[in-house]
């Protein structure tokens, strides 16, 4: 198998990959993790996951979308679960459109953990993808998992160079990512990270899980805050930011497994 | 907010983002530190100039 067919096939069922790669406990995990993320979101939220689709295509793509729903982020990569939840979303003929539109811009009760466990499925499909399209390479076999390593540094960042042995500079990193995000939350009075509010900003802070996830649960219900607080913009903006600088520190904690590997064999 | 405020939290900001661009280019944290502080400073810089450049195109072509 290709490295890219690896990719493709994990993208599209999560797991067939590593099955395909004689790899049954990891491809047992991918789907599972991935697959049952998805579904446990989409029973909270039902048709509401359509209504944070990122733009409404043009009528050239139109027709790809309604199949292959691209614009949904960060569940796109979770490719095999979003095309069956596209397909499973149909609008009522134009007489019942303006009260099914209306019903699904309700929030749901949960629905901040809803869009977590959505939006993860999909970034941890494409962890999963890497993982296949490594494997798919016929790496020699690793000390430590590349994959594994950028997962849990997108759910705590820096743990991942920490875990790779660079503990001061996992530290450092983790702890600005994890700052910034914080002063964004303070800014923002807790009410920051909210996708039905600010779904292109959600997209961003969902690159720090574990940030997300906090702020899905402790903070429970959002509400923009009345009045609007000066720094209610700012403290948003700086959450994304944050999810944004956590994209670096997966990319580079993904490298620095070969580093330190490079230097254990050396 | 006050512009004090602003600048200050703009330049926190500002080293943290740094510390993790750095963070790419070096393996240890003292390296890590002293390039972000150094890199930090010419971004701010580069932030005034951007300032005055705006300030200007509002005084030029909108006032």
């Amino acid at each position: 198998m290709t490295p890219t067919t690896a990719i493709l096939l994990s993208l599209l069922v999560p797991g067939s990959a590593h099955a395909m790669l004689g790899k049954p406990v990891r491809a047992l995990a991918a789907f599972a993790v991935t697959v049952g993320m998805f579904l446990v979101g989409y029973l909270i939220l039902e048709d509401r996951l359509m209504q944070v689709r990122l733009f409404q295509p043009f009528d050239a793509i139109a027709w790809m979308i309604r199949w292959v729903p691209l614009n949904l982020l960060p569940e796109a990569p979770n490719l095999g679960c979003t095309i069956v939840a596209s397909l499973m979303h149909e609008l009522p003929d134009a007489a019942g459109r303006a009260e099914a539109m209306r019903m699904f811009r309700l929030a749901r009760p949960m629905e901040h953990f809803g869009f977590w466990l959505t939006g993860s499925s999909g970034l941890l499909a494409c962890m999963f993808a890497a993982d296949a399209h490594g494997l798919a390479l016929s790496q020699r076999l690793r000390e430590h998992n590349r994959a594994f390593i950028a997962g849990v540094s997108w759910f705590l960042p820096g743990s991942g160079h920490y875990l790779a042995g660079q503990k001061g500079k996992g530290l450092l990193m983790g702890g600005a990512v994890i700052l910034v995000f914080v002063l964004g939350l303070v800014f923002s009075a807790g009410a920051g990270v909210d996708r039905g509010h600010h779904d292109a900003y959600w997209i961003c802070q969902s690159f720090f899980g574990g940030g997300t996830l906090a702020s899905a649960l402790g903070l429970g219900q959002l509400e923009i805050p009345n009045p609007i607080p000066v720094r209610y913009s700012l403290g948003y903006t700086l959450t994304a930011v944050a999810g944004l600088m956590n994209i670096v520190v997966i990319i580079d904690a993904y490298s620095v497994v070969d580093q330190s590997e490079g230097v254990a064999t050396a | 907010m006050n512009l004090v405020i602003r600048i200050l939290i703009y330049a926190v900001v500002m080293f943290l983002i740094m510390i993790v661009y750095t963070g790419q280019q070096h393996d240890n944290v003292k390296d890590i530190l002293a390039d972000s502080v150094r890199k930090c400073g010419r971004f701010m810089w580069w932030s005034l100039v951007l300032v005055i450049v705006m300030e200007l195109c509002v005084w030029l072509f909108i006032e």
